[in-house]
């Protein structure tokens, strides 16, 4: 190692940075207005049409009218599941702009930009003193646009996902201070549950891994590992005391998932393509599961030039690096096709219970896979100061360089709907949501009455169902219908796409032979082959405009 | 102030006037470099064809028609365009700055290229010129690094794209040229106030004027904003403002007047330069009906950019729509582009670590400049629009994204300022500018396109029936003065029924109310695009002839003494009482020859001679320099 590398590196292997009293780190409000940039579509005037469709604004009016009960779940469009489910806390922080005055769509994106500028600005504070500052800028930026989070915010609309991945940076930066982790964990654990488990592994993994090595005699090291390991146990202990009163009502639930048929073909990984489909059996997904070029590509550098670094081993030399790769690959090819026989095995098999898709693992990859690619810059400019104003260029040109790799991503597709306090039927197995009706003329004998609705759907549709719209009177019988394909036939049910908002209207005239008074209307789907109607409600129809 | 002190603020305001004092040689590869990088930028308009589906493609190819209409009668600074509104004429080229169809009319006729092909040639050119004037105002005090990254990212930076191929707006594409050579000249003219700096300056803001006054208004106070803060440094350096006492107030002003004269002077030079054009366009502007462009569609409050369109990667070819979807409409993009924006915020960082105060002070002036020219495009800035003036000049809020297309390039040069100057000769100092450069035409390669059509009947080929067409299917080139009738404007005329059917039109005269008679016979002798010849006969001195022409201060109507003759009296021009507010000439009774001409208003007129005036002083200035320089070199001892 030459004198001049060894020292760009202190004695316990942390970069130098230079200091000044009283200076503020300027790279935070960088990091701020760079986060700006990523959540700028979520300044759109509307809404993301995401998978998860309006179903967060739902659950925050659904806790809001359940009183603040202990034993709430966002369950409004979705089975109870504990461990795969959202916890509370993304809705408990969504409570606060909500005092606030803010619109329920407005916060649920307050809590989606919340959790990707979180997850920059803890990337940076964790991996500061490991990477330097312009390291770990750059960590905080291949996070920060790093197309898993981007799909999870703008694909698929995981509010607590996204927060997850704000949080997670922050825990990691907790790992050696006992108090902070467990709180950390603890949060995790609120947010989402099953996989805060596995980010718990994670952390005792890394913490193993981070031992501070050389500095630190035995016995201290054991201290350390024996407070992280207490530290992350009751950060799950904690965690799962709030959830207790839910658990102790409900049980842990469950949902039907196939869970096996989602696993990561390797080519997708590496895959640029980017679509707004949900995930699918096979390898046709139009859902982007890619780990980023740029990510990918820092953290392939970084490895090669971890070889041949003069870093020190250490908590802060190779150790986080060589971890980071290790739980990088391991979670991976956990997610991978590859994996599919061990999910088989006994213990993981128990495991894949936490999870709905194998590929949520690679929400814990993203952190490691993140101080990687910051570590290349690290790594390959450790002969070069901090400040040396002749990198400046370089290191702008990556900055731009990752910003534009992901730009292209930050096109959700949107809307103006304005949803309401709840949905106004859940059809079928949580397939369907009917967002409103509203019923345009009088119900009337010989009256001509329109029907206008906006349909949700939560996830594909196979068939191509029929709706049909039914004046009925007080005794149930029949006046008027109409039999329809949506949008007169022009978009059927199975061309749909889920978290879409679409619009159609409906037309029926009410016999004039019918009595004066007491009509309603029936609404609901049916397959034509075989008759059989969407569940919904008592009789599989929603009942609108029924007079008090 | 001890001699040391100035001593120390003479070096400092040498390092800061003249960075690139040493290396001058690789000025051309630095600058060629800049010229060269235009060549993506460029290639778009090397496809066979017009992108005629473009906004203003259309206008651009039938605005320099009917400047060529123009110059076909000798007219080389035309006023009057004779087909606008189905043949009534408009008086457009007062109003509308002519110097990008200068610039296509003399590759039209002197180098007989097609119409559509000189557009196409006048847009690649101001694509090469504003690269070089940024390289140039950028290199001057940030250095070439610096200028080379920041000419490209003007050429690059998506809203510049957005007006040469979504909009095809040539006078704005043309005006960008002038932005950056106006600043270059202010600082210049600050900092070293020589006559080639005040020369410059009066150029450029002249240049600017001629191209386009609507860009001029809106920019002029970002102008006298960088003008304050160069002079306030400047005054700063010389007489430290915190030193200030009742005894330096004297000197302050001397040195408050040293700064500014020099500015004063260019600026009115400017103007004086520019005043053909500018005092008409001024003073006359009033005559015509601005409604039309400003009501309607064009509400400004609804064409707000919505923030997250700023950094969308969509790119649509439509027009502006109201409401935050204009992508999803395919409307245009209003993004800033991702790597301009990246390096922008990175040059917060140079700013704060540069050790050069005046560098700082100007990276945080064009920062600061491009947050409040960004929300002068958003809704946030309503109030602004409703109660500051010339703001709202820009018609479309998103248009002050041209203007923020200045600080972003300045702000993403600056990223490469830090190269440091010792190692500028050093070829591998070329690396990190090229780098830099390279990522902002890779950051806007998916937006170098047009979208060449073959001309629909509306369009093309260019012909007087299509322009005919084209002004009766889209409203467009329709304008019309302040005394007709907004209800009533035409949307058809018997000229453009004539144009359309091939047959010529070779007269304005209303035949409909010559009755062809003892009492009243007209015949057309001669129609030119600002001027139309008649004989008559008036059985008395009540008869008079109605042109189909709008009347505006200007026409005059004359009697001449043969066919071919002269003027001899002057005969009056009336407007006539109706919505179409034509020109009306009364008759003398008697047989006679009647010109009817578009001439110069005393308004038209002083502006001439201002101009006349200031390039005379131009000229005297520029030959004085020469000379002076020549009897320098002269007296040199050793020579």
């Amino acid at each position: 190692m030459s004198e001049i590398a060894q020292r760009a590196w202190t004695a316990e292997g942390q970069v130098r940075i230079p200091h000044s009293a009283f200076r503020i780190d300027r790279h935070w409000p960088l990091l701020l207005l760079f986060a700006f940039i990523v959540c700028a579509p979520l300044t759109y005037p509307g809404y993301v049409q995401t998978h998860s469709g309006f179903l967060p604004v739902y659950n925050l009016y659904d806790l809001e009218a359940g009183g603040w009960d202990l034993r709430w779940a966002p369950v409004v469009g979705r089975d109870f599941d504990l461990l795969r489910g959202e916890g509370p806390l993304p809705y408990l922080l969504a409570e606060a702009p909500r005092w606030l005055g803010a619109g329920g769509v407005t916060v649920v994106k307050i809590v989606f930009g919340l959790g990707l500028s979180l997850g920059a600005l803890g990337m940076y504070g964790w991996t500061r003193q490991q990477l330097g500052r312009r390291g770990a800028l750059l960590a905080a930026l291949v996070y920060l646009c790093w197309p898993y989070a981007l799909a999870t915010v703008y694909v698929r609309g995981a509010l607590a996902e996204a927060l997850f991945f704000g949080l997670f940076p922050w825990t990691l930066w907790a790992l050696r201070r006992g108090v902070a982790l467990a709180i950390g964990v603890a949060l995790l654990v609120w947010t989402q549950p099953g996989l805060a488990l596995w980010a718990a592994l994670a952390l005792l993994v890394y913490g193993l891994a981070v031992k501070n090595g050389g500095q630190e005699t035995a016995s201290e090291q054991g201290r350390h590992w024996v407070l992280t390991v207490a530290a992350v146990l009751g950060g799950l202990l904690l965690g799962a005391a709030g959830l207790w009163p839910l658990a102790a009502t409900r049980g842990l639930g469950g949902t039907d998932v196939a869970f096996s048929k989602h696993f990561v073909y390797p080519f997708q990984l590496l895959s640029p393509a980017w679509g707004h489909g949900v995930s699918g059996p096979g390898w046709q997904d139009d859902f982007p599961l890619q780990l980023g070029l740029m990510a990918v590509g820092l953290a392939t550098v970084a490895v090669v030039l971890l070889s041949r670094s003069a870093a020190p081993r250490g908590a802060y030399g190779r150790a986080p690096l060589q971890g980071s790769l290790g739980l990088c690959l391991v979670l991976t090819f956990l997610s991978l096709t590859w994996a599919a026989p061990l999910w088989r095995l006994p213990g993981l098999s128990q495991a894949s219970r936490t999870l709905t898709y194998p590929w949520q693992l690679l929400a814990l990859v993203g952190p490691f896979l993140a101080l990687l690619a910051g570590s290349a810059v690290t790594l390959g400019l450790e002969h070069e100061s901090e400040d040396t104003a002749g990198l400046r260029p370089y290191t702008a040109a990556l900055i731009a360089l990752i910003l534009l790799s992901s730009y292209g991503y930050l096109e959700p597709r949107t809307t103006r709907y304005e949803p309401g306090a709840a949905p106004l039927a859940v059809l079928g197995d949580n397939d369907l949501l009917l967002l409103d009706a509203q019923v345009e003329g009088s119900l009337q004998p010989g009256r001509t009455v329109r029907l206008r609705v906006h349909w949700q759907p939560l996830r594909p549709l196979a068939k191509d169902y029929t709706i049909f719209v039914h004046a009925v009177d007080e005794t149930g019988q029949r006046w008027g219908q109409q039999d329809t394909q949506p949008q007169s036939g022009t978009y059927p049910t199975s061309q749909w796409q889920v978290g879409e908002v679409i619009e159609d209207r409906y037309e029926l005239r009410i016999a004039a032979d019918g009595p004066p008074t007491g009509y309603h209307l029936d609404l609901g789907l049916y397959d034509l082959q075989t008759g059989e109607r969407m569940r919904v409600g008592k009789d599989n129809r929603v009942v609108i405009g029924r007079t008090p | 102030m001890s001699s040391n002190r100035k001593s120390q603020i003479a070096n400092r305001k040498s390092a800061i006037r003249n960075p690139q004092s040493t290396g001058r040689r690789r000025f051309s590869l630095y600058g060629a470099l800049a010229l060269l990088l235009c060549v993506f930028a460029i290639g778009p308009y090397l496809a066979p064809g017009y992108f005629w589906g473009a906004h203003d493609a259309r206008h651009d190819v039938y605005f320099l028609f009917e400047y060529d209409r123009s110059v076909q009668d000798g007219i080389w600074f035309p006023r009057w365009s004779p087909d606008f509104t189905f043949g009534y004429g408009y008086p457009f080229f007062i109003i509308y700055g002519p110097l990008a169809s200068f610039v296509g009319e003399l590759l039209h006729h002197f180098l007989g290229l097609g119409w559509t092909a000189a557009v196409e040639v006048v847009f690649a050119l101001s694509i090469i010129a504003s690269a070089l004037a940024m390289y140039g105002f950028v290199r001057s005090w940030l250095g070439r690094a610096a200028g080379l990254v920041a000419a490209v990212a003007y050429v690059y930076v998506p809203y510049h794209l957005v007006n040469l191929y979504v909009r095809a707006a040539l006078a704005e594409s043309v005006a960008m040229v002038f932005l950056p050579l106006v600043l270059w000249g202010a600082r210049s003219a600050v900092r070293r106030p020589r006559l080639s700096s005040v020369v410059g300056l009066a150029l450029a803001y002249a240049g600017l004027m001629v191209t386009n006054n609507l860009v001029t208004l809106i920019f002029t106070p970002v102008m006298a904003a960088y003008l304050l803060l160069l002079a306030l440094a400047e005054l700063n350096d010389d007489q430290p403002l915190r030193e200030l006492s009742r005894q330096s107030i004297l000197p302050l002003l001397a040195n408050m007047t040293r700064i500014a004269l020099p500015v004063v002077l260019a600026l009115l030079l400017g103007f004086g330069l520019s005043a053909a054009f500018a005092l008409p366009a001024l003073s006359e502007a009033r005559f015509v009906n601005q409604e039309q462009w400003y009501g309607g569609y064009y509400d400004p409050f609804a064409h707000f950019v919505y923030p997250h369109q700023l950094f969308s990667p969509a790119w649509g070819f439509g027009i502006s729509q109201p409401g935050p979807d204009d992508i999803a409409e395919g409307a245009l993009s209003y993004q800033l582009g991702i790597v301009p924006v990246a390096l922008a915020v990175v040059s917060l960082l140079v700013a704060a670590r540069t050790r050069r105060a005046a560098v700082r002070r100007e990276l945080v002036f064009f920062q600061a400049l491009a947050v409040a020219l960004i929300l002068l495009t958003l809704p946030i800035s309503a109030w602004a629009w409703r109660h500051l003036p010339l703001i709202g000049y820009a018609q479309f809020p998103w248009r002050y994204l041209m203007l923020v297309t200045i600080p972003l390039s300045v702000l993403a040069g600056s990223v490469a300022h830090s190269i440091p100057q010792s190692a500028i000769r050093n070829p591998q100092s070329l690396l990190p500018a090229l780098v830099l450069a390279a990522l902002l035409i890779l950051g806007s390669s998916p937006y170098l396109r047009v979208e060449v059509r073959e001309p629909t009947p509306e369009q093309g080929p260019v012909s007087y029936a299509a322009l005919m067409r084209f002004q009766r299917t889209s409203d467009e080139m329709t304008g019309v003065t302040a005394w007709v009738d907004p209800e009533r404007r035409p949307h058809w005329s018997a000229m453009a029924e004539n144009y359309v059917q091939g047959r010529p039109v070779t007269t304005k005269v209303d035949y409909s109310k010559v009755p062809q008679n003892e009492t009243l016979a007209v015949h057309s002798l001669e129609l030119g695009s600002a001027h139309e010849k008649v004989w008559f006969h008036a059985g008395d001195d009540r008869q008079r002839i109605l042109f189909n022409r709008f009347w505006f201060p200007g026409w005059r109507a004359w009697l001449l003494d043969g066919e071919n003759g002269r003027p001899v009296r002057e005969l009056p021009v009336e407007r006539e009482e109706g919505p179409l507010a034509r020109i009306v000439v009364p008759l003398p009774q008697g047989e006679g020859y009647l010109l009817l001409r578009f001439e110069d208003t005393p308004v038209r007129r002083l502006g001439k001679a201002i101009t006349g005036v200031s390039l005379l002083l131009l000229g005297v200035m520029v030959v004085a320099s020469l000379f002076s320089r020549v009897v320098t070199e002269a007296n040199r001892p050793g020579d």
